[in-house]
């Protein structure tokens, strides 16, 4: 979750409440967690649907409305000065172009401005893939009029940003710390979009702007661009820094985008009309919407809304321009829920509902097992299903999933039996002492042919000895004692097998009548010793899945 | 000691030595001096030199010849005699003549050698002693110092008896002491109480999955019914159908595991149908949707499912109400683990879907989860989630630590019922179990709660089960 950082002071003066727990309180409400940092610093981590309050501006304004200090009001578009020729940049295509008047900077605001955008930038902008921000003073930009275009890395230069000389873009792309990070992400051949102003370049989007309208805590006028890659995204940008420059109550100026096949005005500040049906309100929160329509009314207006009109029936609202986050009216639902207070809500429990209980259960089935093994002195596990891949190669188990972006070769792989996960643990334990006695009821991941995923998963039970000796007997006796506790020693029986974990000779299939269930035996001298491990392991592994299938039969 | 008891010695030792540990005796050594008379004064035992000298003259008259007596007595006796005698005043020699003056026997002297024969001990009297001094000086009788060890009883006589008619010690009874009655002969050793005893561990349930199963209990006393699925889903399952963008950050390839391949969607072509439709344009539902071009493929790919409302979310699609489902079972990030992080942990999902439910009982129902299972102090936060609105977080007191998060929930957004083909409102919640379990065990490293050390899981006291109380 982004976290904006600020002076509390700051923050206080901003917002108009000079009570901190109260300040916090409201933040808390309004979706953040706060938390109050050394130096007299605030952090507020913000919920990322909501980018509008990723600025200082954006969470003063939103505090203020919610306790009623302000109302929301639409900024005014005075006019629209700039005209924008875009012959759209093959790999960066939209482009939204404003201005924002009156803007109140300083040294400190100017700070957090650059941290707001950034903040944009690696959440929302997807690391300037998707969007990026260029801000501009306005009062040093060259003409109104300008060009968004591809352009010729080694025919077009430019001076960028806190330099002074005049670099080639390739050099620009290769020289600049922002040009090796941002470089590749628009780049076409040798082709690289550009903003020009009066032949210009002022911004190298997503890469860099220039130094010509660079932004000084004396700018009072900023020039806003925003490129992407998504046309609504560009926008909604765009109406978010606008919401935030427009705090301090200066003047919104808007430019014609003429594309090739259509021309359009940027930003769109109108707000969207919505209507809420009263009956979804109620049925979705569980309150009388129609009944409280006041209380609705209210809540709305504190999160910012203009309540157009009201009916027995409905309440049309009109939605912010920088609200992006509400698609449906399940969004503005939400937002009566916050206003309302989740607390002051109420909390409607539930009925218990008794289940009624039909046969045996496969949680039935591992917890005989379980029961049976903790008496016998088993100590129960709990151990990941990833495993090193090299454990499935040693102990010769094939078909296994491999995880193709692990973070490191010690979980690279699922197992496809608990042995593995058991063998692993045993081999970090040799320090322990014995014997050591260990089982675990868990998932493994199985290959399934028939299967619509590939893998299936599958509940078994796995148990293990290890000791200065332990035998084939040790484990032999302990299915037996499961079996019969299942009610199933009638039917067990051993078949010899090719399991190559274990022992010639020393091992077994497992057969409930005519269903394999599992296995046991020695693991044999030689994986011991290509796993690092002193001690004999004799172990037994079965298919819970498969006993409750044979015991609901 | 050795001749009285008939044991040699060397074994002797060994068992005074024994009995002095056991503090039942003490033994003292002395420094005693040993006399024993020599070859030359065993020989003078019937009649020292001098003696035969004085017997020798008297026989001759009271008078004769040096070389007379030489002659007959030998020169040894004679010249040791002759020197004696004069010495003692009993004979006197003039011109080679010897003249006997008076004669008294030395019985002392002999019963002094005889004494004396078989070595023995020197006493005080003895060593003081004139005649025994002559001996010693005249090296008829030989003395030695020598060491003597004497033991004594350390404890009253009485005790020392009762040892002796004591039985012999057995450190265990046996079937074959009482089948033959043997064991009336022995007694049985006492047991050092300061010693540890030997490690041995009970079997055991592992503390974490107890945790897990008192969360199943609440939950089926509350009439929810547990499912699963597979670890390995395509993506459709665990992103698109609860509505998150292809291109959401959370489905970034390095926040998830991936697994080769993809799965085959044939069979889903209802659900898979209206995840684009509610994707691409927003469905029939009232929304805007993401207005995008949603991928089929990308819907496809095989990962390990990020989080276990891609179980309960499957289950409920063109399900008919009411349902009440929950899962609490394993998911996968892309996280090496360190003590926060763990590439796998248990998420605890739920859903309820009834007719008339909604956000207000929701929020009930967690409250009534969350007492359930110990935690009385909570707040709910307004949140987001991609697939819920309104959603909330759940923050819980727990004594001893403070607030943590418990669990994200909400009401399953509008869009995604549209695409599970289910028309009625649904509750869900999902948490992090091992977070709360850590909290509530005082458990700071999350890898502890995966057990590669499995002396810390069969060390872990039972008794801590009941903190959550």
């Amino acid at each position: 979750m982004p976290v904006v950082r600020a002076r509390t002071g700051l923050l206080m003066e901003m917002t108009g409440i000079s009570d901190i727990d109260k300040l916090r309180d409201i933040l808390f409400r309004l979706k953040c967690e706060t938390e109050i940092e050394e130096g007299d610093t605030i952090a507020v981590e913000v919920q990322s649907d909501r980018i509008d309050m990723f600025s200082v501006e954006g969470i003063s304004k939103a505090v203020r409305m919610y306790m009623g200090l302000d109302r929301y009001s639409e900024p005014s578009l005075k006019s629209c000065p700039f005209k924008v020729f875009v012959e759209p940049p093959k790999k960066r295509p939209y482009i939204a172009v404003a201005a924002v008047t009156n803007v109140k900077l300083d040294e400190e605001r100017l700070k957090l401005l650059i941290e707001f955008q950034e903040r944009l930038h690696t959440t929302f902008g997807r690391g300037r893939r998707k969007v990026a921000i260029g801000l501009h003073d306005l009062d040093k930009l060259p003409s109104t009029t300008l060009i968004y275009k591809d352009v010729d890395i080694d025919k077009t230069t430019m001076i960028p940003l806190h330099d002074y000389r005049e670099f080639s873009i390739r050099d620009v792309l290769s020289l600049t710390e922002q040009g090796r990070l941002y470089g590749s992400l628009s780049l076409n051949g040798s082709m690289h979009p550009a903003i020009l102003s009066d032949g210009k370049v002022i911004s190298l989007p997503p890469v860099i702007n220039s130094d010509i309208t660079r932004l000084t805590e004396g700018s009072r006028n900023i020039l806003i661009d925003v490129t992407g890659t998504d046309f609504e995204s560009v926008n909604n940008v765009l109406n978010t820094i606008i919401h935030s420059l427009t705090f301090y109550g200066g003047e919104v100026l808007g430019a014609v985008i003429r594309y090739p096949d259509k021309e359009i005005v940027t930003p769109s500040i109108r707000p969207r009309k919505m209507e809420l049906d009263l009956g979804f309100v109620s049925m979705w929160l569980g309150i009388d919407a129609g009944r409280d329509v006041e209380m609705v009314r209210k809540a709305l207006e504190r999160m910012g809304y203009r309540v157009d009109s009201v009916d027995s029936n409905r309440i049309a609202v009109m939605v912010p321009y920088y609200r992006i986050d509400i698609l449906h009216p399940v969004d503005v639902v939400e937002d009566i829920a916050i206003g309302i207070g989740y607390e002051e809500l109420g909390f409607a429990e539930i009925e218990p509902k008794p289940i009624a209980r039909r046969g045996v259960s496969r949680r039935d089935v591992a917890n005989i097992i379980r029961d049976v093994l903790i008496g016998l002195g088993f100590v129960e596990l709990n151990t990941l299903t990833l495993i090193p891949q090299q454990i499935a190669e040693v102990l010769g188990l094939e078909k296994t999933p491999i995880v193709v972006n692990a973070p490191s070769n010690e979980i690279n792989a699922l197992r496809t039996a608990l042995a593995e996960s058991i063998i692993n643990i045993l081999r970090n334990s040799q320090y322990a002492p014995q014997p050591v006695k260990v089982f675990e009821i868990g998932e493994v991941v199985a290959e399934c042919s028939e299967c619509y995923n590939r893998w299936r998963n599958e509940l078994r039970a796995c148990w293990a000895i290890m000791d200065s000796e332990t035998r084939f007997e040790e484990m032999h006796a302990t299915l037996y004692t499961i079996a019969r506790e299942l009610g199933l020693d009638k039917m067990l029986a051993l078949k010899p097998c090719n399991i190559s974990m274990f022992t010639k000779g020393r091992c077994a299939d497992v057969y409930i009548g005519e269903r394999l269930v599992g296995f046991l035996g020695e693991v044999s001298p030689e994986k011991l010793e290509k796993l690092g491990i002193l001690y004999p392991i004799t172990l037994a592994e079965v298919s819970i899945n498969i006993l409750h299938k044979l015991i609901s039969r | 000691m050795a001749r009285e008891t008939g044991l040699s010695v060397e074994g002797l030792n060994s068992i005074v030595e024994l009995l002095k540990s056991k503090g039942i005796v003490v033994v003292e050594e002395h420094i005693v001096y040993i006399g024993k008379t020599t070859e030359e004064g065993l020989s003078y035992i019937e009649a020292l030199p001098e003696e035969k000298v004085a017997e020798f003259v008297r026989s001759r008259g009271g008078s004769t010849s040096i070389e007379d007596v030489r002659s007959v007595l030998g020169e040894s006796i004679a010249s040791i005699g002759i020197s004696w005698a004069v010495r003692r005043g009993w004979i006197r020699i003039e011109k080679g003549i010897i003249k006997l003056q008076s004669f008294t026997p030395l019985e002392k002297h002999r019963e002094m050698l005889t004494l004396f024969s078989n070595a023995r001990e020197v006493d005080e009297n003895i060593k003081n002693d004139a005649v025994f001094q002559e001996l010693v000086k005249r090296k008829l009788i030989n003395v030695s110092p020598s060491k003597r060890r004497v033991v004594k009883l350390a404890i009253p006589y009485e005790d020392a008896a009762k040892l002796v008619n004591q039985k012999p010690a057995a450190s265990k009874l046996t079937h074959d002491m009482l089948a033959t009655g043997s064991w009336r002969n022995f007694v049985f050793k006492a047991y050092n109480l300061d010693a540890l005893p030997p490690a041995i561990y009970p079997g055991k349930k592992h503390f974490f999955k107890e945790f897990v199963d008192m969360i199943r209990d609440v939950m089926e006393d509350l009439g929810f019914e547990e499912i699963d699925d597979d670890y390995i889903v395509p993506e459709l399952w665990n992103f698109d159908i609860l509505f998150q963008a292809q291109d959401h950050p959370s489905r970034d390839i390095h926040d998830i595991l991936v697994v080769e391949g993809y799965a085959d969607l044939s069979m889903f072509r209802d659900v898979v149908e209206r995840t684009r439709a509610v994707h691409e344009t927003g469905g029939s539902c009232g929304s805007i949707g993401w207005r995008y071009r949603w991928s089929y493929e990308k819907a496809s790919k095989l990962i390990l499912r990020s989080h276990t409302t891609a179980v309960t979310a499957r289950h409920l699609i063109n399900r008919k109400p009411p349902a009440r489902l929950y899962t609490i079972a394993r998911v996968f990030r892309r996280d090496n683990p360190d003590p926060r992080h763990s590439p796998e942990f248990t998420n605890f999902d739920g859903v309820i879907m009834e007719r008339g439910f909604n956000f207000r009982k929701l929020l009930g129902l967690l409250a009534q989860i969350l007492r359930a299972i110990g935690i009385e102090k909570f707040r709910f936060k307004p949140a987001y989630f991609p697939f819920t609105e309104p959603s909330v977080e759940g923050y819980g007191y727990v004594p001893g630590y403070g607030w943590i998060e418990v669990f994200g929930a909400g009401m399953f957004r509008p869009e995604v019922l549209e695409i599970l083909g289910v028309d009625t409102p649904v509750g869900a919640w999902g948490m992090g179990v091992e977070r709360l379990a850590m909290v509530v065990y005082g458990i700071d490293d999350i890898r502890l709660l995966f057990s590669k050390d499995i002396e810390f899981t069969r060390t872990f006291p039972y008794v801590k089960r009941l903190y959550m109380r």
